[in-house]
């Protein structure tokens, strides 16, 4: 019978389109291949079967269009592909929607399934969206209200409820009941992006506008090799580098306590060490020199430090005067997407340095300290506590457990043959190590947890920081660990010559890592400081877990407000919806940078 | 700085890569001004030696002596015995992110402190006299190979080095291309430079060396002049290498 | 000045300080005694802000204080209620024991995440590739929106948004009857392992065993006569043989589980239930019971006076439900007893109608037996035993054993306020679960995408020009290489699903970090509970890695 099919098929066809396949093949080819092939085709066409009959009766004009569509373009593919002359389209279809008769069903299944999860967000989210700010609709509920006797307040607490108990409602402002609420978006945007800081937006603009300013000139001076060596990418690089400390003032405002005296020395302690420094670096003789600079610099950096780490000695302040740089307490002030934002660059621009620090002293090959040395000290310690804590400890022991940690000084050795074995006696590779290890194999929220709980029991008694300041440090020295090894991963990738031909130049370790192994190691993990970057801003959503102010916090907090209560659906889209355009252009941004750095070096 | 004549003097030197033996103990001393081609079979350490003569390999055993300076872990002397020798690679080792011109003004700038008109001036100069001035702007991934060597060499003799150490400097280019770089080695060694290469190109060890080293599995077997190194070798060794290289 | 000096003069030592490698242990020792400043500056400023908290922290329990005490509180009682345990908890129980609680809620829902995950992200990963534009799309929408948003968004989205808003358990929506998603979680079948399983098992392993020597021996055949043999269908059936005797046997041999009658029931083995039952309905044979049955399952008509569709009036219906009532058989039943999933999953098979009392205890549900409340006590056989004993007329009672079989599925049902039987997850775990598969699934079909890309395209061309088939080259060309590339950070995903669901704080879940953070709440020691929950994770972590090199160090081995 299929053979007569096939012969009068091609007894009316014309000559050139002729059918190259008979019908007996394409079953033998397409369905009875193999009996699993068989068996599968019909259990998942019975089950496209009933999927499309039960859509057929929710939306069955949709439906009936995909059908009719669907149906013909397969009968024009396989005709084209049995006669084998095949359209632009057809091409396109056979290759990428109708392949096999199993992809012919799922491509159906799966359009089917995509019109309905879309006509169904589509209904939620527009058609029967409600919005309680709708003024109409407002009235209409105050005035239901008063006729049934509650209080405003009272009603308000449960709208949907007032839907669907009284149908006299319902027909008056519209059935959309089932709908999403946008209003609760609507009413909270600049709680949402902002929180308190909308009350300080002139802030929020100046900083802006630094921004602005400082990146359209970037956009020519670094992209254009004339200004690769002129002062002004010098000055706008210095410029760059000074605007977060105004920023910083912008936002945080500046106190008019003695905190401006510790930062300003801080800041003075930096500008003298560069100061010097330049000095320095044009004098005879390599090594002095950098023995000098190590000098400066170690000072200066202690001197900075220890003037930050009591900044906050006195920075409780929350006095609020009025102008641009009154100050503002943090944990009160900030809050929202502003916050989030906030978090990831403060994370991403401290763990820079630190990450490069710690990637280095990770690589780091400096003699380390002599085994002999390293086991005569142990050796020492071991038996001064051997001799003097453990007889102590074993007599006070009170279980067999404490018994066996009376002789903890047996460790001791353990460790220091370890340290010796596998380090070489390089202190600095495993601090390094270890610091990077740790901070990666614990969840980024114990650590905020910590920083949060336990981090005030290592301060001075009486010293305060700000909860916000502890995140961002947390932030910032979590994901140091993680950019550490990135940047590991960059200078692994720079070919020994490079090192050796520095150093047959004669270059100091210093210039060597500042002109040559950097920039082309930074170069390489660009994309992965993207990368960062991006699970950086997705992670800021955990502060809202310790009672930060972020947007997930704040969105969390609308489903409390009389207004919008249990209302979380909608504030979760929206940001959703912002985390994902936030995200997604970044990754698509790195990508490209990926693409391009692939092409451009050898 | 010592004026003697002999500018490196080796006592003994041995290296040794965990329980390898790389260098079995080098004595050699080379005179000012002398061209001096090492060869020998792969793996027989020739490079690792002049790698040990700038601290690129740290020997054990032995001493080195360059210039009068001795060879210890002194950064001092090392960063002194960097500024007289100068190195050129196989693999040319030129830095990919920098121009040809800030690739080569790079170290006079940062170690021997000129100012950066005086280091292009001497570049530039150095770039034409290998004959590539034309692409001093231009990055070394567009450059040919040819070019690429010769722009290490520019590098390193913009440093003002009195000895040059050349590591089988055209092992790793087309056949086209190792004349030029052959033409510019046997320019510098008319001009009085004390060269060190490891190389194997026989012309021109036979042309230009003033003496020939050979050595077999970290020890020097023979050492000799061209003329009687290719055609009156004295070891067994030797002319077993020279049958290999040169029949076929 | 460049010469070397030997010596001691100044000159000389101050010449020492250039070698490399004194520069370098000097430095070693600069850091050491910088490190050992801050260090020493933390610990002054805790000992100091420990001794202000008046040394509270490491009370022991003669009330003295000292360091080594630090942990004494975790053995005093927890107080806290945690609301999903794997093993039974009270409030009573020691710090110690609610964190190993919550620790193995982490375990339950790390372990089964990776298996899910790893399943639903190699088939993402594979569709990414697929030939199917639409499958193609589809997919990367999926894995684009769950890597470009916050898992805790995600998790919380789950749970506040979609979980929660689920209808109560009433309404429930229900997948074929056996599956249930409502408000208070998923309800869906699960096995009931009974007393006969491990007979039954180790028969499978039997089974396999013998699959393997089949497959062993006909292969040798085949190698030495040249025939060809079946061999997988032999080694299946050989196989399914052993299982299916081993079922039988298992529930031959295994007799533990029984029920109670009195006497005048005039059971005196299982079978006679059937008797019992028709006796109560006062039938005539089993097949009028299910008619009853049948009829008080129809749809009630609109009005007393109308007929439903299959013309039956309500009056009929309503008698038929009042007679099963009545009829059915009334068990006695210790709540989670897996005897009586047996005994009603036979009653189910037979169609006798029946309704079960739980009660907490034993002793509770012997004294409803007691009382009369019901026909028939369910329980082992060795505890009906005991109790037996408890009651007066111990004499007119009459221990039947049930017939056994090693598993049973149960499904879930609704009695009362609650889903009775099958498996069930809470809300919050099943929202922790699906969230941190949906996330990590999108993570893993990325770098399952990435390891079947990398495997180069000169691959299967020399695969199929070797003219293997497509099941040989995906098997022995692809799969290997691809593997390499997938199991590293295929592992980094597994560390980082088990470090995320520490996020389960967010959505009440009690997992470790959970419960460690109640404990931290309540008992006021942080440094303790800091000092526990790094160690934790922190060996988890180093026991990944040290597994990841090791795997690493095999693979470069295989390399060369």
């Amino acid at each position: 019978m299929l053979e007569n099919l096939h012969q009068f098929l091609n007894r009316i066809l014309p000559a050139d389109r002729q059918l190259h396949i008979t019908p007996q093949q394409f079953v033998d080819e397409n369905i009875t291949r193999s009996w699993w092939l068989t068996l599968w085709l019909l259990i998942f066409g019975t089950i496209i079967f009933t999927y499309t009959r039960a859509q057929l009766v929710t939306m069955p004009l949709l439906t009936t269009i995909v059908l009719i569509l669907w149906a013909v373009t397969v009968l024009w593919t396989a005709f084209n592909e049995a006669t084998k002359k095949h359209h632009r389209y057809t091409l396109w279809l056979k290759e990428n929607l109708y392949s096999s008769i199993n992809n012919v069903f799922v491509t159906l299944f799966l359009i089917l399934l995509i019109f309905s999860t879309v006509r169904g967000f589509l209904n939620y989210a527009y058609f029967n969206a409600a919005n309680s700010n709708d003024p109409e609709l407002r009235a209409a509920l105050i005035a239901h209200n008063q006729e049934i006797g509650k209080s405003t307040s009272d009603f308000a607490l449960d709208t949907t409820a007032a839907f669907t108990t009284d149908p006299e409602l319902s027909r008056l402002v519209g059935d959309k009941t089932d709908g999403a609420r946008w209003g609760a978006v609507r009413a909270n945007v600049l709680n949402l992006l902002l929180r308190n800081m909308k009350d300080h937006t002139d802030r929020l603009w100046a900083s802006l506008a630094i921004i602005v300013v400082l990146a359209v000139p970037s956009f020519f001076i670094y992209r254009q090799e004339k200004f690769r060596t002129s002062w002004l990418r010098t000055v706008l690089t210095y410029l760059w580098l000074l605007s977060p400390l105004a920023i910083y003032a912008l936002i945080r405002g500046i106190p008019e306590t003695d905190v401006q005296g510790n930062g300003l020395l801080a800041l003075g302690a930096l500008i003298a060490a560069y100061f010097l420094s330049q000095y320095i670096s044009r004098m005879e003789g390599q090594t002095e020199r950098s023995l000098l600079l190590i000098l400066i610099w170690g000072f200066a950096v202690i001197v900075a430090g220890a003037m930050l780490i009591f900044q906050p000695l006195s920075a409780s302040v929350t006095v609020e005067g009025s102008g641009i740089l009154a100050p503002l307490n943090p944990d009160e002030a900030w809050g929202g997407f502003f916050l989030t934002i906030l978090i990831s660059v403060f994370a991403i621009v401290v763990s820079f340095p630190l990450g490069v620090a710690l990637a280095l002293g990770r690589r780091s090959e400096i003699t380390g300290i002599p085994a002999w040395l390293t086991y005569s000290l142990a050796g020492a310690f071991t038996i001064y506590e051997l001799t003097n804590s453990t007889p102590r400890n074993v007599e006070a022991a009170r279980n067999s457990i404490e018994l066996v940690f009376a002789y903890w000084p047996l460790l001791i050795p353990v460790i220091a043959y370890l340290f010796q074995r596998i380090y070489n006696g390089n202190v600095v590779a495993a601090f390094s190590t270890l610091y990077i290890e740790i901070v990666r194999g614990v969840p980024l929220i114990t650590v905020l947890f910590t920083s949060l709980i336990l981090f005030p029991i290592f301060l001075p008694p009486g010293v305060r920081i700000l909860n916000t300041t502890r995140i961002l440090w947390a932030f910032a020295l979590f994901s140091a660990a993680y950019l550490a090894e990135n940047i590991r991963g960059g200078l692994q990738a720079i070919p020994q010559g490079q090192y050796e031909a520095a150093n047959a130049l004669g270059l100091s370790t210093y210039h060597k890592y500042r002109y040559i192994i950097m920039p082309q190691a930074l170069r390489l993990v660009i994309p992965a400081i993207v990368g960062q970057f991006i699970s950086l801003f997705k992670d800021t959503s955990l502060v809202s877990i310790v009672g930060i102010w972020d947007i997930l916090n704040v969105a969390n907090g609308i489903a409390a407000q009389q207004n919008w209560l249990n209302v979380r659906t909608e504030p979760y889209i929206f940001l959703a919806l912002i985390y994902f355009i936030g995200s997604a252009s970044m990754a698509s941004y790195s990508r490209r940078l990926e693409r391009q750095l692939g092409v451009g070096t050898r | 700085m010592s004026n003697n004549d002999n500018v490196i003097i080796c006592r003994n030197v041995h290296l040794w890569y965990g329980d390898f033996e790389a260098l079995k103990g080098i004595d050699l001393t080379v005179r000012r001004g002398e061209v001096l081609v090492i060869l020998g079979p792969s793996g027989s350490g020739k490079s690792t030696f002049i790698r040990t003569l700038n601290r690129l390999e740290e020997h054990g055993e032995g001493e080195i002596i360059i210039e009068g300076i001795t060879l210890t872990h002194d950064i001092r002397n090392i960063a002194e015995i960097r500024r007289e020798v100068g190195m050129v690679f196989q693999q040319f080792n030129l830095f990919p992110h920098l121009t040809v011109l800030e690739n080569i003004t790079l170290a006079p700038i940062h170690v021997r402190k000129w100012s950066r008109e005086r280091a292009e001036e001497t570049a530039l100069r150095w770039l034409d006299r290998v004959g590539i001035k034309d692409q001093a702007y231009k990055y070394p991934g567009q450059l040919s190979g040819g070019q690429q060597q010769r722009v290490a060499i520019a590098r390193t003799l913009t440093m003002e080095p009195e000895i040059l150490l050349f590591d089988e400097p055209t092992s790793a280019l087309d056949p086209e291309m190792i004349k030029e770089v052959l033409d510019v080695m046997r320019d510098l060694a008319k001009e009085g430079y004390t060269i060190l290469a490891v190389t194997h190109e026989m012309g021109f060890a036979r042309e230009v060396a003033e003496r020939i080293i050979f050595m077999e599995s970290g020890l020097i077997v023979e050492e000799n002049t061209p003329e009687n190194f290719f055609t009156n070798p004295k070891h067994e060794r030797t002319r077993l290498f020279l049958s290999q290289i040169l029949n076929h | 000045m460049l010469d070397n000096e030997n010596g001691f003069s100044p000159r000389a030592i101050f010449s020492r300080l250039y070698d490399i490698r004194v520069l370098g242990i000097l430095l070693q020792i600069g850091f050491v005694i910088l490190v050992y400043i801050g260090a020493s500056w933390f610990l002054s400023n805790t000992a100091e802000n420990i001794s202000r908290l008046g040394e509270a922290q490491f009370i022991c329990r003669d009330g003295t204080s000292s360091l080594r005490c630090s942990f004494d509180f975790m053995s005093s009682d927890a107080g806290f209620d945690i609301a999903e345990t794997a093993l039974d908890y009270k409030t009573t129980d020691s710090y110690w024991y609610a964190i190993w609680i919550g620790a193995l809620n982490t375990v339950k829902v790390v372990t089964l995440g990776i298996i899910l995950a790893t399943i639903l992200g190699t088939l993402v990963g594979i569709a990414r590739l697929s030939q199917n534009w639409l499958v193609r799309t589809v997919a990367r929408w999926y894995v684009d929106l769950f890597r470009n948003t916050p898992l805790l968004l995600q998790l919380v989205f789950i749970y506040f948004a979609i979980f929660l808003n689920l209808p109560g358990i009433r309404e429930a929506i229900s997948f074929f009857d056996v599956v249930f998603i409502s408000q208070r979680g998923i309800n869906y079948p699960w096995f009931v392992f009974m007393p006969a399983f491990p007979v039954w098992f180790a028969f499978i392993v039997l089974g396999v065993i013998q699959a393997q020597v089949v497959w062993v021996l006909l292969k040798r055949q085949e190698e030495q006569t040249g025939a060809k043999y079946n061999r997988m269908g032999w080694a299946i059936f050989s196989f399914v043989t052993i299982v299916f005797i081993g079922w039988i046997a298992a529930s031959k041999t295994v007799n533990t589980q029984a029920i109670m009658v009195h006497q005048s029931t005039r059971i005196r083995e299982f079978d006679d239930i059937e008797a019992f039952a028709v006796g109560r309905f006062d039938a005539e044979e089993l097949l009028d019971i299910q008619d009853i049955v049948a009829l008080a399952e129809q749809p009630l008509p609109q009005d007393d006076n109308t007929y439903n569709e299959n013309g039956y009036t309500r009056d009929q219906i309503t008698a038929a439900q009042m007679q099963i009532d009545e009829g059915a058989i009334q068990i006695c039943a210790i709540r989670e007893a897996i005897e009586v999933e047996n005994l009603t999953a036979q009653l189910n098979t037979l169609g006798i109608p029946y309704s079960v009392a739980y009660s907490n205890r034993a002793d509770q549900a012997t004294e409803d037996y007691a009382a009369g409340d019901c026909d028939i006590y369910v329980s082992t056989l060795a505890r009906l035993g005991a109790e037996r004993e408890q009651l007066e007329n111990s004499a007119a009672q009459r221990l039947v054993s049930i017939p056994e079989v090693p598993v049973r599925i149960s499904t879930p049902r609704i009695e009362g306020l609650n889903f009775v039987g099958g498996g069930k997850m809470t809300p919050e775990f099943a929202a922790l679960l699906i969230g941190l598969v949906l996330n990590t699934a999108a993570n893993i079909a990325e770098i399952v995408r990435a390891g079947i890309q990398s495997v180069p395209k000169g691959q299967t061309e020399a695969a199929r020009a070797l003219g293997l088939s497509e099941g040989q080259r995906l098997r022995l060309v692809i799969l290997p290489q691809a593997l390499r590339v997938i199991i590293p950070p295929q592992t980094s995903q597994y560390l980082n699903l088990a470090k995320n669901s520490s996020l389960a704080l967010a959505i009440a879940y009690p997992d470790f970090w959970a419960v460690v953070n109640t404990t931290i709440n309540q008992s006021g020691r942080s440094i303790q509970l800091i000092v526990i929950v790094m160690a934790t994770y922190l060996s988890i972590s180093i026991s990944i890695s040290l597994l990841l090199n090791w795997y690493n160090r095999r693979i470069a081995l295989v390399e060369r």
